[in-house]
């Protein structure tokens, strides 16, 4: 099993006196005792117990449910004194849970979705860049041969298409030589990874590995948090490394800028401020996760912003490692869908007590999430920083 | 006895609360009855049953918290209340099943009176939010307990709490100005947000501290503070824990409003000297605190060191003393590999059992209660045990302080039964403070664990709070057998 290795861990964190409670956007929302991460623990528990018995019965089902209502986002760890690795320790009892047979059947139809379309919201993959606008199309169809890739990820191809439009955009009048994957850009397999489907997730890596060795590659911008850890962390941890420089489009943003290669020159008087994704904040960051030699990504989305004319960034409370769960990362929101909109409304309200008109977010999860909960709310507008540094150039 | 099918029951709290706000799951009614609840972890940890609600709600308002215990009054079914789950003392496990009416959807701040210094609060407000809140309005409530991020403001009111600041701010009982409870029969009643009255008791402080068996508290008025200017720690070391008792005593006689004293016997000075700077010492360490202006603080620091000095004690300084500020929830969660051990032990192997205890006692009494209390526990366990026990005295007040002492039993023979020898530790300790005019506990409640030690704890007391429980609970629903109000 997976998670016979954390025994101990579990035994500690299940019987320690709570103190992540509140913290975690789950408990914080549904407020069930059993949504608490020390209770999630306790619940392995009980899956390693039912195992034990081999009893693959309602009370493994049960608790197996359990251990979903998490969005691994990790505000636990970053907020426990003894730094317990809560999110990596449920994704392994989720392995141990599907491997028996017992996943809930929205993690399930996920695993469907990602095995006919290769992707897990079962958008059709022939249909993946057709959203794109017709002089991002333009662009791309002109690019075929740069040494830099960039990858969109689902989410952004699907349902946040302005995102790449603006990367896309910035990328091409920086003069970069890039190009894009198209139809051999697949799932990251992190969202499956993540809900213990372990061999979808290996074979998306798999194929994603091969598809992207053969562009030989020197750099590759990764626009979705989610995808650039799958790249840094997890594709290694499976015997998928990627022989290229991986970097954030923060980062790389923040170089073009830095080089002068593209200059932010037309004034957005406006009020903004920054949402970490915790991809970004928490699971990437040395500071804070040190296992994970990445560069410190706490900066560079803020150096972009501050480089755009007329911007006055606002930093709410709950930022960095301290950073609020969106509440939209896979999962979350198909398999508790009101506890999901509900985490969605914190950051929005975080950013309103600031006096934000623009919040800010370097996610396609977390702008698809800021953007459905603040519907018909007011004017907070939500924009990616490559959208604000395409209005700005 | 409630004859209503569960079923029946389950679907009119759907009724009243709605349907996402009533739970059956097991994972639920099991994660309710362990949390910070060593008995129920116990049971768990060795595969026996564990008491547990039947089906636990989240009533979103006062309206269907009346509307639930109505109910729960018509059908006989008990009740039990339940808050931020950080008690120990059993007092929110459900051990007669029924209905648990869990309050954290009830989580608003309704409201501050900034120009009457006062707060009005739903019961269910989380007290790290609480006080996050107002320190975003420039104030403060001045509870910080250990459980800070774990807890809820009804369960303070349920359990008389008191924060780390208590010598300063007062406990819970101290701060509240009004409550609205909802008695057994539904009906609610409300008191009114003065600061202070003589038309009758006060009524509030019926229901403070009677952990559910009066009625579920759903809303309370606490004053609150503006933000401190200055917060000023600082550590002192005295040659023995009586003269530092003595120092902190006349600091307060003196007038000078310490906002924290806590110091440690000689024991646990040694321990935590080696823990945390890793050097032998001998002695006793205080940490004493203040706040206010900057004038007053300077003053008052000033006034406490020097009687601190006369009764020999020695100023380690201000750094000592904000690093165990900054530090103090750091002593809540399971420290190192010991710990570790020790948990595992307590739910595995029963070769360990350990616990705390809060007494408090008039200065005259409070010195001879502890060295007593000490004998009397390493008397009788030192023998077949490995037995430590020590102590920090951490609430003061004009008229007397508490001892907070944490003791240990190791090497347990397997076939000793722990629980029962828990019974034993509290049965060799309880006697010693009846007869130095003190009550256990000080902050904690008394839950079911120390409940039915109550009677031995008054002079004829309990008779008055068993008829108030008669004349307000007559069907006995809300939470019955804690504060030893079992039966009637």
């Amino acid at each position: 099993m997976h998670i016979d290795d954390i025994r101990l861990e579990i035994e500690i964190c299940g019987f320690c006196p709570l103190m992540c409670k509140d913290i975690c956007c789950f408990h914080g929302n549904a407020k069930t005792e059993d949504s608490a991460p020390h209770i999630r623990h306790l619940n392995l528990w009980r899956v390693m117990e039912s195992m034990e018995r081999t009893e693959k019965d309602s009370l493994l089902k049960e608790a197996a449910g359990v251990i979903y209502q998490c969005s691994l986002c990790g505000q636990c760890t970053a907020w426990c004194a003894r730094s317990r690795d809560i999110p990596t320790n449920m994704m392994a009892g989720r392995a141990d849970v599907v491997e028996a047979g017992a996943a809930p059947a929205g993690v399930l139809d996920i695993d469907k979705k990602t095995e006919a379309e290769h992707n897990p919201y079962g958008e059709p993959h022939d249909k993946r860049l057709s959203k794109l606008d017709e002089t991002t199309r333009k662009i791309l169809a002109k690019r075929k041969e740069g040494k830099t890739g960039l990858w969109l990820g689902c989410t952004t191809a699907y349902y946040q298409p302005e995102m790449a439009d603006a990367l896309v955009k910035i990328l091409d009048a920086g003069g970069v030589d890039f190009q894009v994957l198209n139809e051999d850009e697949w799932c990251c397999g992190l969202p499956q990874y993540k809900l213990g489907l372990r061999e979808r997730a290996k074979d998306l890596a798999g194929h994603n590995v091969q598809a992207l060795n053969k562009k030989g590659f020197e750099t590759l911008v990764v626009d979705c948090p989610e995808c650039y850890r799958a790249f840094k962390e997890f594709y290694p941890a499976m015997g998928h490394p990627l022989g290229v420089n991986i970097v954030h489009s923060s980062e790389y943003l923040r170089d073009l800028i830095n080089d002068k290669k593209i200059k932010p020159g037309k004034k957005i008087a406006k009020t903004l401020t920054f949402h970490d994704p915790c991809e970004l904040a928490r699971h990437s960051t040395p500071s804070v996760r040190t296992r994970y030699e990445t560069s410190d990504l706490f900066d560079p989305p803020r150096e972009v912003l501050k480089s755009i004319p007329g911007v006055t960034l606002q930093e709410m409370r709950w930022v960095k490692e301290k950073t609020f769960c969106c509440g939209g990362p896979v999962g979350v929101r198909e398999l508790y869908p009101e506890v999901s909109f509900d985490i969605g409304k914190k950051v929005p309200l975080e950013a309103a007590k600031v006096g934000a008109e623009t919040l800010a977010v370097a996610c396609p999860a977390c702008k698809r999430q800021f953007t459905r909960v603040t519907e018909g709310q007011g004017n907070l507008e939500v924009l990616s920083i490559a959208e604000l540094v395409a209005h700005s150039i | 006895m409630s004859v209503i099918s569960q079923e029946l029951l389950k679907g009119e709290l759907r009724r009243i609360c709605g349907t996402r706000n009533v739970v059956d799951r097991e994972s639920d009614r099991i994660a309710h009855s362990l949390n910070r609840n060593w008995y129920a972890r116990t049971l768990w940890a060795r595969n026996r049953s564990i008491p547990m609600a039947d089906v636990i709600v989240y009533p979103e308002t006062t309206e269907q918290v009346s509307q639930v215990l109505r109910l729960a009054n018509q059908e006989k079914v008990p009740v039990t209340p339940f808050g931020g789950g950080s008690s120990g003392m059993g007092g929110n496990v459900a051990e007669h099943g029924g209905i648990l009416v869990d309050l954290k959807k009830m989580n608003r701040m309704l409201g501050v009176n900034e120009h009457s210094l006062m707060v009005t609060v739903e019961a269910g407000i989380n007290c790290w939010e609480y006080e996050d809140e107002l320190n975003n309005l420039g104030y403060t409530s001045g509870h910080v307990p250990a459980s800070f991020f774990c807890s809820t403001i009804g369960g303070f009111l349920a359990l008389r709490s008191a924060g780390r600041l208590s010598t300063g701010y007062g406990k819970i009982e101290n701060m509240a100005l009004a409550l609205e409870v909802v008695l057994p029969s539904g009906e609610v009643v409300q008191t009114r947000p003065v600061p202070a009255h003589a038309a009758g008791p006060d009524l509030n402080q019926l229901f403070i501290g009677s952990e559910g068996a009066y009625g579920i508290i759903t809303r309370a008025t606490l004053k609150i503070h503006p933000y401190p200017e200055e917060r000023r720690f600082r550590a002192m070391l005295f040659p023995d824990l009586h003269t530092g008792i003595e120092a902190i005593r006349k600091i307060l006689r003196s007038g000078v409003h310490l906002i924290i004293g806590r110091l440690y016997d000689e024991r646990e000075t040694a321990g935590l000297f080696k823990k945390t700077w890793g050097v032998e010492q001998e002695g006793a360490y205080a940490v004493v605190g203040f706040d206010g202006s900057k004038e007053k603080v300077d003053v008052e620091e000033k006034m406490a060191l020097e009687i601190c000095r006369q009764e020999g004690g020695e100023d380690l300084g201000r750094e000592k003393g904000e690093h165990w500020w900054e530090n103090r929830f750091g002593d809540y969660y399971p420290a190192d590999k010991k710990d570790v051990d020790r948990y595992h032990a307590l739910l595995g192997g029963g070769k360990y059992a350990g616990g705390t205890m809060d007494v408090s006692a008039p200065y005259n009494q409070i010195e001879d209660l502890y060295r007593e209390a000490k004998e009397a526990f390493l008397r009788r366990f030192s023998q077949r045990y490995t037995a430590d026990i020590y102590a920090h005295f951490s609430h003061w007040y004009k008229h007397g302080t508490m001892f907070y002492c944490r003791w240990h039993l190791s090497d347990i023979p397997e076939d000793d039964d722990i629980i029962a020898l828990y019974t034993d530790v509290w049965s060799t300790i309880i006697p010693v403070a009846v007869a130095h005019e003190g009550v256990i506990e000080h902050h904690h409640g008394i839950g079911r664990l120390l409940g039915r030690f109550l009677k031995l704890q008054d002079s004829g007391s309990f008779t008055v709070l068993r008829e108030i429980k008669k004349a307000l609970d007559p069907n006995n629903i809300m939470n019955p057998g804690v504060m030893g109000l079992g039966d009637y």
